[in-house]
């Protein structure tokens, strides 16, 4: 074809492969040639490819520029995923990419960060933690408050433990449901912005009480982004500093197959990344 | 349609409605020549229900597709009542027979049809309407062009209605809005025999060129298959599956695999056929989807007496047996 | 650019022949064995009939067909090889009426809005589109109601308006202009009353229509009504979700991409038509899914039709052709679902 053909994915071999949970894996991907890395924002997503079976969005976990390669985390949740968890080191997958908006990452400098991560949710922000990492002067400080269902469904549990140890940086946990071994916070996540938490986010208690200077970015499964969005009404956070990035079904990544349609957007270009002002404008079906 | 038949309808159903409860029904959509089903869950809807000559649809697949059509009859707390045609009890018949519904929460009023109009024969003769209107045997119509025009129903009326086959469940209890004489004289007079559909089809080689030459139209848009009363599969119909290994069932659309979506609907539909039509008159390719399950029909009907609809306790010949019964 | 020109329709089989020179597939409206109006290919001018209603399927499954392969993949040892190597031929798309050549600039806006879609932008671009004056509407049919007038030619590179025993031709664009030495010969000076032909034909077509309502209000007030379930829910409890209307829909463009294998080793991606209408279209691999009831289905189209579009490429995705009446198994009419709508937009404004 003569013009440039973005439904055809690029190969990639996978470098490396990781148990994060109960089926979730991590993949590194050799990054293509084509794909330049500096172009690659957190909160973007890619189509990953298992040929014969389908594709996949997944988004970018993390970059890593210096050896070219990108991180995904997956979940086996159908006939794709399922044989993706079947592939060996070695094997070839195609992906095609990046598509989506991302986090405004230059937009945040000066800024604090809380992370409030459901589950698998943490995947997408591993991303901007790395860019914080990277950029620690230009940022206030980072909070990372990530909950799951149970201790077994963490993901990325070495990288919390070295992320705890860096500057600026506050890592909270929590399970929903108490257990045996478990000495930590246990109820849903949402409550680490609840005044009444005694384990309440740091950020808002302390430095920024007046949520003057802090961005909220939110990933997690429909029903704790509504959860979430329901404590932001209470303790009045500003609407505009709140950044949730959706799912959804996504077999294109360029707003022409129409599943990702909500409103007048479309989740694959105005998205996956939206504030909480332009997601309240759409109609509620995400 | 007779002129009273409306009315009755209508005051029948004020008297019958009761708090919670759920109509289906027909009213005009806003074309002349389309009426189209109409649910109805409060009183006062019920003076815009329209009986007439183009009531075509077969109003029992609201009753079996439960979670599609929302209104769960379960779930509901009143009951529903049904203004049906007597070729459409047939389906309810069937229905109950399978068990899909609740025959104590439904109310089944049949009414006195004289007909329901084919409306592709319809405009091969008049063209586009603007205007038409049924009174006795005479049809009244205007064109587009405001040109008047008249012909007689019975020229315009569907095959399935000249051939009276109008069965009334006489088992059931259901209220009759009309004169019950006067309706089975009519069907007495309309009854132009049964053209079997493969009459002339007697080698297989003619039967798959047909088969293979009218599923080829087939685009897979689901039509025949959500219109029909007897797929009540609804939301766990096995192509609706998302995550089926590939290559069992592909959404391409070719020859091979639009003989498998049809063979596989036949075989899980054909004994619950009640011959309502509905499959063809939908297609938007017009694929002629009756010649398949008539031709079955008919063979159930020669080989086991079994007619799909006519009684609500005989099981389904190819779901029972008798001990002894040599093996088909 | 616009000169018009008298071709008699005698010679409208020589048109198509020199057509057919550089354009070897000419698809038009014709009869097939059941007397039922379809687009197909014409190989010979008497196949023609111009002066019916519109096909029921719409012409876009020769810009965007219901199947299609997008490439083809094959494994050696573990590493995949791809191809796509699809070819399009030249066409024509003969006597198109305004509504779909509307239909067909809403489509070409909307398959190259942000990334371009190869596969529609190379069969587009091999396509010559011959439009027509529309004089024979449905009672289904309303075009002017949403802004589409019978006799428009936008969209067309050539446009055809029956004048009797001619046609009055006229040259659109550069790809039409380039072409027009070859038809010399045929092509005979217009006179001055021919440039009343178009008027009056619009005139005569306006009159046939069933009715014409006002949908100025509908883009804007419909946001605020889309929380009133009720209104949807009319047409919601009664449809079948079918999606019968979507796939004759000359706008509806919503697809699923699937894999396939072959052989062992080599198989292909290719994509469908999907229709919003089903229940699989919006659900997560969650299993949530955000639209599992119908009237949110139905509301959606709707909206998508009568408001979305609007505000991301400032054009209605309803053309008024009438097909998703004519199809749909339980007579659901979206002139009555368009009309309520408007009813409701000005009332909230009140």
């Amino acid at each position: 074809m003569k013009t440039n053909n973005l439904y055809l994915p690029l190969p990639s071999e996978i470098i490396e492969i990781q148990n994060q949970g109960t089926n979730i894996k991590s993949f590194l991907l050799k990054l293509p040639e084509e794909i330049n890395a500096n172009n690659i924002m957190p909160g973007q997503f890619f189509g990953v490819s298992v040929f014969g079976q389908g594709e996949v969005p997944i988004s970018v976990s993390d970059v890593f520029s210096n050896g070219n390669s990108l991180l995904f985390c997956i979940a086996n949740v159908g006939t794709v995923t399922e044989k993706l968890h079947s592939l060996k080191v070695g094997d070839t997958v195609g992906i095609r990419g990046p598509f989506g908006n991302g986090f405004p990452m230059s937009s945040f400098k000066g800024a604090n960060l809380i992370l409030l991560c459901g589950g698998i949710g943490l995947a997408p922000l591993r991303a901007v933690v790395s860019y914080f990492l990277n950029n620690i002067d230009a940022f206030g400080k980072l909070e990372i408050l990530y909950g799951a269902r149970s201790s077994k469904d963490f993901i990325y549990k070495d990288e919390l433990r070295q992320w705890r140890l860096k500057p600026n940086t506050i890592v909270k946990v929590s399970i929903d449901k108490p257990e045996k071994e478990w000495k930590g916070n246990v109820g849903f996540v949402t409550l680490f912005l609840d005044p009444n938490f005694p384990d309440r986010s740091e950020i808002l208690t302390g430095i920024d009480r007046e949520f003057k200077q802090t961005k909220l970015l939110i990933c997690g499964p429909p029903l704790m982004m509504d959860a979430s969005i329901k404590m932001i009404q209470n303790i009045n956070f500003p609407y505009e500093n709140v950044y949730l990035t959706l799912e959804n079904r996504m077999k294109c990544g360029m707003g022409k197959c129409g599943h990702c349609n909500i409103g007048s957007k479309y989740v694959c270009i105005d998205g996956p990344v939206f504030t909480l002002d332009e997601l309240n404008q759409l109609p509620k079906e995400y | 349609m007779i002129v009273e038949i409306e009315e009755n309808v209508k005051k029948l159903l004020k008297k019958l409605f009761k708090e919670n409860d759920i109509i289906i029904s027909y009213r005009n959509s806003g074309i002349p020549e389309i009426t189209t089903p109409f649910i109805i869950r409060s009183k006062n809807e019920i003076d815009y229900i329209s009986i007439d000559n183009f009531c075509v649809n077969n109003l029992s697949v609201y009753l079996s597709k439960f979670q599609q059509s929302e209104i769960r009859m379960p779930v509901n707390k009143g009951r529903v009542i049904v203004t049906a045609k007597p070729c459409d009890t047939k389906s309810i018949i069937q229905m109950i027979s399978d068990e899909q519904i609740d025959k104590d929460k439904l109310i089944l009023v049949v009414y006195e049809c004289d007909g329901i109009i084919d409306t592709k024969r319809l405009k091969r003769v008049t063209g586009e309407l603007r205007q038409i209107s049924v009174s006795d045997d005479e049809v009244n119509f205007t064109k587009l062009s405001g040109e008047d025009g008249k012909i007689s129903l019975h020229t315009v009326l569907r095959d399935k209605c000249l051939e009276g086959s109008c069965d009334v469940p006489y088992f059931f209890d259901y209220y009759f809005v009309g004169n019950e004489k006067r309706f089975k004289e009519r069907i007495k007079k309309r009854s132009r025999p049964h053209q079997l559909p493969v009459q002339n089809l007697k080698n297989k080689a003619e039967l798959k060129r047909i088969v293979e030459e009218e599923l080829s139209k087939c685009i897979r848009c689901n039509a025949c298959r959500n219109i029909c009363p007897a797929c009540f599969c609804s939301e766990r119909c096995i192509f609706d599956k998302p995550k089926l290994p590939v290559g069992f069932i592909e959404k391409e659309v070719n020859l091979s695999e639009n003989l498998l979506y049809h063979l596989i609907r036949f075989y899980h539909v054909f004994p619950n056929c009640t011959g309502c039509g509905e499959c063809e008159r939908v297609c938007p390719q017009g694929i002629k989807l009756s010649l398949f399950y008539k031709y079955i029909n008919e063979i159930l009907v020669k080989e086991f007496g079994f007619s799909a609809g006519s009684t609500d306790s005989v099981r389904q010949p190819l779901l029972s047996y008798r001990l002894g019964e040599d093996l088909v | 650019m616009e000169e018009q020109y008298r071709l008699f329709k005698n010679d409208l089989n020589k048109f198509l022949e020199i057509l057919r020179k550089s354009y070897p597939k000419i698809i038009g409206p014709s009869l097939d064995s059941e007397e039922k109006e379809i687009f197909k290919e014409i190989t010979n001018v008497n196949e023609l009939k111009l002066d019916r209603t519109i096909p029921l399927k719409p012409p876009k499954e020769f810009l965007f067909p219901q199947s299609e392969e997008l490439f083809k993949f094959s494994f050696k040892e573990r590493k995949f090889d791809l191809k796509d190597e699809n070819f399009f031929e030249k066409q024509v798309l003969f006597a198109l009426r305004p509504c779909d050549l509307t239909a067909i600039k809403y489509t070409d806006t909307f398959f190259t809005s942000n990334f371009i879609d190869v596969y529609y932008s190379a069969k587009r671009e091999n396509s010559l589109i011959i439009g027509i004056a529309c004089e024979y509407p449905s009672n289904k049919c309303f075009c002017t109601s949403m802004g589409v007038s019978p006799v428009s030619s936008k969209g067309s590179d050539i446009f055809l308006t029956n004048g009797g025993t001619f046609f009055l031709v006229e040259f659109l664009t550069e790809k039409a202009l380039s072409m027009r030495e070859q038809f010399a010969g045929l092509l005979k000076e217009a006179s001055l009353e021919d440039a009343t032909l178009k008027n009056r034909i619009e005139k005569r077509t306006r009159s046939l229509l069933l009715e014409e309502f006002d949908l100025g209000k509908v883009g804007e007030g419909i946001e605020r009504i889309y929380e009133k379930e009720e209104l949807f829910r009319k047409y919601s409890d009664t449809c079948v979700m079918c999606g019968a209307c979507t796939f004759d829909c000359p706008t509806c463009t919503c697809f699923d991409v699937s894999d396939k294998f072959l052989d062992k080793d080599s198989g292909k991606r290719y994509r469908t038509w999907d229709s919003c209408s089903f229940y699989n279209f919006s659900l997560h691999a969650s299993g949530y899914n955000p639209r599992s009831r119908k009237v949110e289905r139905l509301r959606q189209r709707i909206m998508h039709k009568f408001n979305y579009t609007v505000k991301q490429f400032n054009l209605w995705s309803c053309v008024g052709c009438g097909r998703c009446i004519a199809v749909c198994p339980v007579g659901i009419n979206i002139k009555s679902i368009a009309k309520d709508l408007q009813r409701e937009a000005s009332n909230e404004n009140k």
